[in-house]
């Protein structure tokens, strides 16, 4: 079972987010949420994730210092990250890739997109 | 940014039309002559400041029912939403279309950034911005922005 981790402080994007992963065929993958960076490390302590989606614009931690982060840590350097931001053009999209995002979706995501963007990162296991 | 007022009002319709309409499959319409007077307030408030690259402010004036009505599309609830997840559903519409705004109005090359929603109720609207009066049906809502960088 495929492990992924949403990390946005509204629980609303959550929501959201999570409903077009299953929608593209994620329905049985194990959701891990978090309302910001700190808090997703700490629930990355144990074990990565197969993938990380993320807000930007969170407080405690943001979406940028959570990546930069978890691309410092060779622990889960590894881990595909996706940010999920309404907060971002192609300037800010650029950096981030820099930083090791793997793809950048924009608010509000849809299935078609995150389905695209999903394909090099997580291979779903069901026809859908 | 300097933008018109023109442009930037443009920006901002299409802006709350995209994402209202992507969130919670709601047509967003301008008001025309069979919308009399199309009373806003008491509203709820979504406002999130606009940090860089210029400072100033994106607000949401919308009815509370108007706004539970879009909160239990988007969550597909049978009864009324309570206050936290009302509140959290406007704070992320408001989020979707300050970002879909920003995109649109900055240069090519410069970054954005934008501060954490706040979610309150008011009487009235804001102080003097750049503002729109768009429907859904036959309900209107406000957006604006203001600030040093979008007095248009």
């Amino acid at each position: 079972m495929k492990r992924i981790m949403i990390v946005d402080d509204s629980g609303t994007a959550r929501m959201f987010v999570r409903r077009c992963f299953e929608i593209v065929g994620h329905r049985d993958a194990g959701y891990v949420e978090a309302a910001n960076g700190e808090e997703a490390l700490a629930k990355l302590k144990d074990a990565p994730a197969d993938l990380l989606v993320t807000d930007l614009t969170m407080p405690v931690m943001d979406g940028r210092e959570l990546l930069t982060r978890v691309k410092a840590s060779p622990r889960l350097t590894d881990m595909p990250v996706m940010i999920v931001t309404s907060a971002a053009n192609e300037a800010a999209e650029n950096e981030l890739l820099k930083q090791g995002a793997q793809a950048i979706l924009h608010k509000p995501v849809n299935p078609a997109t995150l389905s695209t963007a999903l394909e090099p990162l997580l291979p779903s296991d069901k026809e859908y | 940014m300097n933008l018109p007022a023109p442009a930037i009002e443009e920006a901002l319709t299409q802006a709350t039309a995209g994402a209202i309409e992507n969130l919670a499959f709601r047509e967003v319409r301008q008001p025309d002559d069979d919308d009399p007077g199309c009373p806003v307030y008491p509203a709820l408030r979504a406002a999130i400041p606009i940090l860089e690259p210029e400072e100033g402010r994106f607000v949401l004036d919308i009815p509370p029912a108007l706004a539970a009505e879009l909160t239990g599309i988007i969550h597909g609830l049978a009864d009324a939403p309570d206050e936290a997840l009302l509140n959290d559903t406007l704070a992320e519409v408001a989020n979707t279309v300050a970002g879909r705004f920003m995109a649109a109005i900055t240069p090519p090359g410069s970054a954005f950034r934008l501060g954490l929603p706040d979610v309150s109720t008011v009487n009235e609207g804001g102080p003097a911005g750049v503002a729109i009066t768009l429907c859904i049906e036959e309900v209107c809502f406000h957006v604006q922005v203001d600030g040093p960088g979008f007095t248009g």
